[in-house]
């Protein structure tokens, strides 16, 4: 037994000895589990990988533009109330005060980037997948349409605006143009609308004319127009919006473009949402959550200057987005019933902007016939053909023309953010003593302060805060 | 005729020899026979070894002169000169004293012993005895203060806290920070965040072994002896040997513990009045007029006249008196070829807060046996089953919102009986806290069994062979339920909610060794050691929520694959190839090299392999004969090393990039793709190269002995889980960043200062420095990793675990603002994080401890201080207990606070809104405001025990019987205003991008340490 006992072990012990031999890299190769995803080597096979990851960067935007940025953005100007629930994060950007550990700022700027990462990965395969004919030329129009879109989301709310210096040297936000863990830092305003109008040049050259649900041309020429909008390019503008203003869109007769139920004519570009879980979750939950108060108190009401302004006109039928908690109480709340709903859509460029944009225009440049023109289809589907408001448009000009438009857009587009970008706007490019709320249009706490992670590389400089209170 | 003469001579010869002898039995101090011991024969080549009864016999004597050396392990040995006539039987016995500082001790090293004399690295040694003089929970308390150079910060007073274990300070931001534990051979597995923090505390795995079970604890400290564990060591390595049977009779033992738990301290608040005094100060100074709007404060389910209508005290409502009681029972028995040591243990330990307790029930066997001269074999299993009552504290609710949001004017309950709902505006403290001690049920059970089995073979008389395998294997069940009535009120759902959380880690290895012991000549020899080990542990499990649930999950339940959901395993393997070279001259004169060959899965495709060698040297010079006059001096030893080692504990996975296809996620209707982490082939170990250089010396025949070593611990290649910059696309991303120098002295010191025969008074100290300091974050800055609760940053130049804070200056004394300094050290009444500057750190400059051991007659008395010096704590919850009103409780500390123009306050007006703070939220109140000293003195243990003499015990058929009352943390000295300056807070584990700058240091909302007082039995039969 003794024996055997003996043999069995100097067999155990050879066998290991030739074993710690045998040992090899190889031996020591563990694959994750399948569940935590795939090899990034064998990801990306085919065209229909690639459509898959442009799916996931329209998720991506859609998950951005579904009321996180907007509600951020409103929180800067002056359509919305401070928050009612105490909210120190939404607080903090209401009272233009936002540091570099605001939870609400800071999960809002990683959005952009993660769609920006996911179309420069697309860059890197474009070479080493087959498609159809035109295929790959689309694709690359719709992830630059998206890449310009988040650069030009984020600019808007990190940075001062364009017009801030007269060469907008001023510091503007991060580029990401290749999906590499690499050091870049901010660059200037200037040069991200460079690049902005750049992808969106090099979307209208590749985008088709019809797309479906997704970018196509006239998308491409609607925010290059609305980029130079902003950017106060005005000229550079014009041509762009007539192209898409003529390009057939209606106006909707719905006066809620938000609400899927209706029949929406003048979308040009929106976020779709269709009747999956995943779906009647996700999209417009930011303006769910903020707005929504048909079911629970909303975290966020509008400000007495918006109640005013939406019931002021009693023939104005967006009257009807002006409701009141409690009235008459203490608790009083006012509020938007804009986002009470349950089938939502998410507008992102629409007729009825492109409309306003031009009406400005043409009424900044002393052509108010063209601005009425523009203006008054979105006046009479708001107070009727007859009413004195629509009647009496055409004999406005000057400032008077100027400040209708802007009050049109404000109440067309309340709640959307498009607010502190106007205000901004006018006040680099046109009245450069005007505020919002009581501050300065360009104090530093009107632009949001970066995630202290910004900071992990050596260089990054933070936006000064603060000033405005 | 020669023949023939040669024949008489040799029969007279023979005779002769057979006509004397020396025989007798050896034993200790106590009388009872020692085992084994050896009587040698100077100057020949007789000698004999004591049996079971502890006799001897030496035959073959020659009648003549001899001198006898007696010795035992860990005995002092014993000379006796003698004169041995032809044909006498001398009858010889020796009672051997214990060693303080004997040389020829066993000490256990990796793959192998040395004696205490061969050590050439640094190395601490505690055994049985000052592991088993205090009750603990889990046996790494117990080296609290005992073992310099080793930090132990106590887990709070919840059950099954574990501790944070530090040895040589801190050297690795995201990768752990803990030693390597092996206990018999076994590396374990441990990973205090199993569940991450739930409930605002870790698990300690640590606690599945029983304290009573280990004979000795090593503690390898610096390269020379962590080399030999590689990429694992370089946290230094914790070896743990369990008990083993002798030859000899039967021995049982029983131990039995009885006692109490109450808190250590207890929190410090306003009263219900004092509190609405505040409230209405704060209202006033905002411009407020009239009653104040409790909505105002967040507080939207009561108004302000109700207030007064109640008194609640809620630290009494949630804490008790806990009972403890334990039961251990051990029997070891040695026969000629085998011997068993086995134990059974079952302790049920209740804390200061009701509702929490964990109860544990552990076995082990171990077993030796000698199969043939040249076989032997030896095994061992544990089996540990634990089931933690959990609640919920600190940040997560229960005792922590005693602290903050459960307000003393609140009611238990409403009018008709049901819970009083707090309806907080931060959902985070709306949840009464009795409620949901209640009616929440939370069990965490654990069941782990530790195995190996070894066989040595002695190929020849000096090669020796040796295979082991192990297998440790560890089984988490977390059990929740929570019924409808609390779910409403939490507002995560509407339906009663069983949940079970379940975890299984498979842990095998398994070794092959050779051992070579090679003598030159009479004064040089060496030991050779080369080996082969591999280890792979792969972690599985499931969770299961089952709605409208009436209890916990049913096991049964936990077949239907409709209900689980598997989490994704998590595997790693690592092999590993060992060796090395002792050479031993003169017995004075010791070299040693070591390496270890280290591949693991953890690592980059480009960097699978690496190597970590060490050298060493030590010399005896005390048996110099230039010492020879120093008569007073008994020990000097000079030691020496430096060497490499590793540290490869961080997330197996990290290295990967990773796609999802998600169809969960869509976008109109179609699928998704997208990369959810970005890959770094780069990967690989952390990177320690230690310098080592020690001394051990023994006076007056070592009633006084010590140690002094002094090291520099330099690594590089850093893990990092950084945080990037966001417009990369992720979040986070672990690279090799960086490098981090410990540098420090340990000093040690042993003092038998009374040692008389009724009265003995011995003293144990030791005190340990270290300076830590990152020297690079490579291309990155401070905000790289972020640790605390967000207020700790990696700095180069500064310890890890800077706190990073904005300097609060003064309150202005004409507007009670608070006036803060920039970061040039302007005044400004703004906070910003861009002024945040490095103020103060989690790491203490020294820690260390001291044993004062009386002993009268049959009484003894010990008394084990342990202590900090410096450090910071930084208490997160005080920006919201002193500062901006809202909806929680704040501390009598705030009467010193600004009320009117002209004051001169340590805090400022009173207020509902951040910005006259100049904040952007009430969170954000980040200030060297409430940043601590950290240093205490703490009596840690205090003993009284009483020896039952031997005489009744006899009687009462016991070998011996003592008696003792212990008590634990009988009071602590400090500045810290806070319950307990010894924080140990819970932590993210592997999720956590900061795991070592996180826990120690900063505090919020914890419970404190638990005071318990203990009356223990010990019977040996």
């Amino acid at each position: 037994m003794k024996k055997l006992i003996h043999k069995i072990l100097l067999g155990t012990i050879g066998i290991l000895i030739v074993a710690s031999f045998s040992a090899c890299e190889k031996g020591l190769d563990v694959q994750p589990d399948p569940s935590f995803g795939l090899d990034p080597a064998e990801a990306i096979q085919s065209a229909e990988d690639m459509q898959k990851l442009l799916n996931s960067c329209y998720d991506a935007c859609a998950n951005m533009m579904g009321g996180q940025f907007q509600v951020v953005s409103d929180l800067l100007a002056d359509d919305v109330a401070r928050p009612l629930n105490n909210d120190g994060n939404t607080t903090a950007i209401f009272n233009r005060s936002v540091a570099q550990f605001n939870g609400t700022t800071n999960s809002a700027y990683s959005q952009p980037y993660f769609t920006i990462y996911r179309v420069n990965v697309m860059d890197l395969y474009y070479d080493q997948v087959t498609f159809l004919a035109g295929e790959k030329e689309r694709l690359q129009g719709e992830a630059a349409f998206l890449r310009a879109l988040c650069h030009f989301e984020t600019v808007k709310l990190w940075a001062q605006p364009a017009g801030f210096t007269a060469d907008n040297s001023h510091l503007g936000i991060i580029e990401r143009v290749r999906a590499k863990n690499e050091v870049v830092l901010r660059t200037s305003v200037a040069s991200n609308y460079a690049l902005i109008i750049a992808d969106l040049q090099k979307a209208i050259s590749l985008l088709p004319e019809s797309n479906g649900v997704y970018a196509n041309k006239n998308a491409a020429k609607a925010l290059l127009a609305k980029v130079y909008f902003t950017k106060g390019d005005y000229a550079a503008a014009l041509p762009l919006l007539g192209e898409v203003i003529s390009a057939g869109y209606t106006l909707s007769d719905s006066l809620n473009r938000f609400n899927r139920a209706d029949v929406q004519t003048e979308i040009i570009f929106g976020f779709v949402t269709t009747n999956s879980a995943y779906d009647i979750n996700a999209r417009g939950a930011g303006f769910k959550g903020a707005y929504r108060n048909d079911l629970n108190l909303p975290t966020i009401g509008i400000s007495t200057e918006l109640y005013n302004l939406l019931s002021a006109d009693t023939t104005d039928k967006r009257r009807k987005f002006a409701a009141l908690i409690n009235p008459g109480q203490a608790n009083e709340i006012k509020v938007s019933t804009k986002f009470n709903l349950n089938n939502f859509a998410t507008p992102y460029l629409t007729l009825t902007d492109m409309l306003l944009m031009r009406a400005e225009i043409s009424a900044l440049q002393s052509n108010p016939g063209s601005a009425i023109l523009d203006l008054g289809p979105i006046v009479k589907r708001a107070y009727g053909e007859t009413s004195a408001k629509y009647v009496s448009l055409s004999g406005l000009s000057g400032q008077a023309l100027i400040d209708e438009v802007r009050l049109q857009r404000r109440l067309e587009m309340h709640l959307e953010g498009d607010r502190v970008t106007q205000l901004k706007r006018i006040g680099a490019f046109h009245l450069t003593s005007s505020t919002i709320r009581n501050a300065p249009w360009n104090c530093p706490g009107m632009v949001l302060q970066f995630p202290s992670s910004a900071g992990t590389v050596q260089g990054f400089i933070f936006n000064p805060e603060g000033g405005c209170n | 005729m020669k023949t023939t003469l040669l024949t008489i001579f040799g029969f007279f010869l023979t005779l002769s020899v057979h006509a004397q002898s020396i025989k007798g039995k050896l034993t200790d101090s106590k009388s009872e026979p020692l085992i084994g011991a050896t009587v040698l024969v100077e100057g020949t080549k007789s000698g004999a070894q004591t049996d079971l009864n502890g006799d001897y016999v030496i035959t073959g004597l020659n009648p003549g002169k001899y001198r006898l050396r007696f010795q035992y392990i860990g005995m002092k040995n014993v000379f006796k000169n003698i004169e041995l006539l032809a044909g006498q039987t001398l009858v010889l016995n020796v009672a051997l004293k214990i060693d303080e500082n004997n040389l020829d001790e066993a000490v256990v090293i990796g793959y192998g012993t040395q004696t205490k004399r061969e050590i050439t690295s640094s190395i601490a040694k505690i055994s049985q005895k000052e592991l088993n003089d205090l009750p603990v929970q889990s046996f790494e308390q117990a080296l609290q203060g005992k073992l310099a150079g080793v930090s132990v910060t106590q887990g709070s007073g919840l059950a099954g806290s574990p501790s944070i274990v530090r040895i040589r300070g801190i050297s690795s931001i995201s990768a752990g920070g803990d030693p390597l534990y092996v206990i018999d051979g076994i590396p374990m597995t441990q990973d205090y965040g199993s569940f991450g923090n739930a409930g605002g505390a870790n698990f300690n795995p640590l606690a599945t072994i029983n304290p009573n079970d280990i004979e000795s604890i090593e503690v390898l400290k610096d390269a020379a002896a962590t080399a030999i564990y590689g990429s694992r060591g370089a946290n230094g390595v914790i070896l743990i040997t369990t008990k083993r049977a002798g030859k000899g009779k039967t021995r049982v033992t029983y131990t039995a513990q009885m006692g109490f738990s109450t808190p250590s301290a207890k929190p410090n608040l306003v009263s219900r009045d004092e509190l609405l005094n505040l409230m209405e100060e704060a209202w006033i100074n905002d411009g407020n007029t009239g009653k104040p709007d409790f909505n105002k404060f967040g507080i939207n389910n009561m108004t302000w006249d109700e207030a007064r209508n109640n008194n609640t005290d809620w630290y009494n409502e949630l804490t008790q008196v806990g009972v403890k009681h334990q039961h251990d029972i051990t029997l070891s028995k040695g026969w000629e070829n085998l011997s068993l040591y086995s134990s059974l243990s079952y302790n049920k330990n209740e804390t200061f807060i009701k509702g929490n307790s964990y109860d544990k029930i552990s076995g082990r066997i171990n077993l030796d046996y000698q199969i043939s001269k040249k076989l032997k074999m030896q095994m061992g299993t544990s089996f540990t089953n634990g089931d933690n009552r959990r609640v919920y504290s600190g940040w997560s609710g229960g005792y922590g919102l005693v602290m903050s949001s459960a307000l003393p004017f609140y009611p238990i309950r409403n009018p008709d009986g049901s819970y009083f709902l707090f309806n907080n505006s931060d959902a985070g403290f709306r949840t009464n806290p009795l409620m949901m001690m209640e009616q929440f049920k939370w069990v965490t059970n654990e069941q782990r069994t530790i195995g190996n089995i070894a066989f040595d073979y002695d190929i020849t008389n000096n090669l020796k062979a040796r295979v082991q395998a192990n297998y440790d294997y560890q089984h988490i069940s977390d059990d929740q339920f929570a019924p409808q009535e609390l779910t409403r009120v939490t507002g995560s759902d509407t339906t009663s909610i069983g949940t079970k959380n379940f975890r299984y880690t498979n842990n095998y290895n398994y070794l092959a060794q050779l051992t070579y012991r090679y003598k030159i000549n009479k004064l040089n020899k060496f030991d050779i050691v080369g080996g082969f080990e591999r280890q792979q542990a792969i972690t599985q499990g499931f969770n299961i929520i089952e709605r409208n649930a009436s209890g916990f999950v049913a096991d049964g339940r936990k077949t239907d694959n409709n209900l689980k959901n598997y989490i994704v395993p998590s595997e790693w393997k690592f092999e590993r190839f060992f060796g090395r070279i002792n050479f031993n001259s003169k017995d004075k004169y010791f070299l040693n090299f070591a390496f270890s060959y280290d591949g693991s899965s953890r690592f980059g495709d480009n960097h699978r392999y690496g190597f970590f060698p060490s050298v060493s040297g030590g010399w005896l010079l005390n048996e110099e004969r230039f010492l020879e006059n120093f008569k007073k001096l008994s020990l000097l030893k000079v030691r020496a090393s430096y060497g490499r080692s590793g540290n490869s504990d961080f997330d197996p996975n990290a290295r990967y990039g990773f796609f999802q296809a998600n169809s969960a996620i869509s976008y109109n209707g179609n699928p998704t793709l997208y990369p959810t982490q970005l890959e770094n082939p780069n990967l690989r170990w952390e990177t320690s190269w230690t310098f080592n250089t020690g001394l051990d010396f023994g006076f007056f025949n070592n009633k006084i002995s010590g140690t002094l070593d002094f090291y520099d611990k330099r690594t590089t290649d850093v893990i990092m889980n950084l945080n990037l910059d966001p417009s990369v696309g992720f979040g986070n991303y672990y690279d090799n960043v960086g490098a981090i120098r410990n540098y420090g002295a340990e000093f040690s010191l042993r003092a038998n200062l009374i040692r008389k025969s009724n009265f003995t008074w011995s003293v144990m100290a030791n005190i340990a420095r270290n300076f830590n300091e990152i020297t690079s974050t490579g291309a990155y800055t401070e905000e790289a990793v972020s640790g605390g609760t967000n207020d700790t940053r990696v700095v180069v130049g500064m310890p890890v675990g800077t706190y990073y804070l904005v300097r609060f200056s003064h309150v202005d004394p004409a507007t009670g603002r608070p006036v803060y300094l920039d970061k040039e050290g302007n005044q400004t009444t703004q906070w910003s994080a861009n002024n945040r500057v490095p103020v103060g750190s989690i790491l203490p400059k020294a820690v260390g401890g001291f044993t004062n051991n009386f002993k009268y007659k049959n009484w003894d008395l010990s008394l084990l201080f342990v202590y900090q010096i410096g450090g910071n704590i930084y208490d997160a919850s005080a920006k919201r207990q002193l500062g901006v009103m809202s909806f929680w409780n704040s501390r009598p500390e705030i009467g010193d606070r600004w009320r009117e123009p002209g004051d001169v306050a340590a805090f400022p007006r009173l207020t509902l809104d951040p910005s006259t703070y100049g904040l952007p939220d009430y969170w954000q109140y980040n200030t060297p405001m409430w940043l601590y000293d950290a240093s205490f003195l703490r009596l840690r243990n205090l003993t009284v025990g009483y020896n039952i003499p031997e005489k009744w015990a006899k009687k009462a058929k016991m070998s011996s019987t003592r008696v003792a009352i212990i008590c634990t943390n009988l009071f602590v000295l400090t500045n810290y205003p806070g319950l307990d300056p010894e924080i140990a807070r819970d932590g993210e584990g592997n999720i956590n991008t900061s795991r070592n700058m996180q826990s120690q240091g900063t505090y919020y909302l914890n419970a404190p340490q638990e005071r318990t007082y203990n009356f223990q039995i010990i019977a040996t039969f």
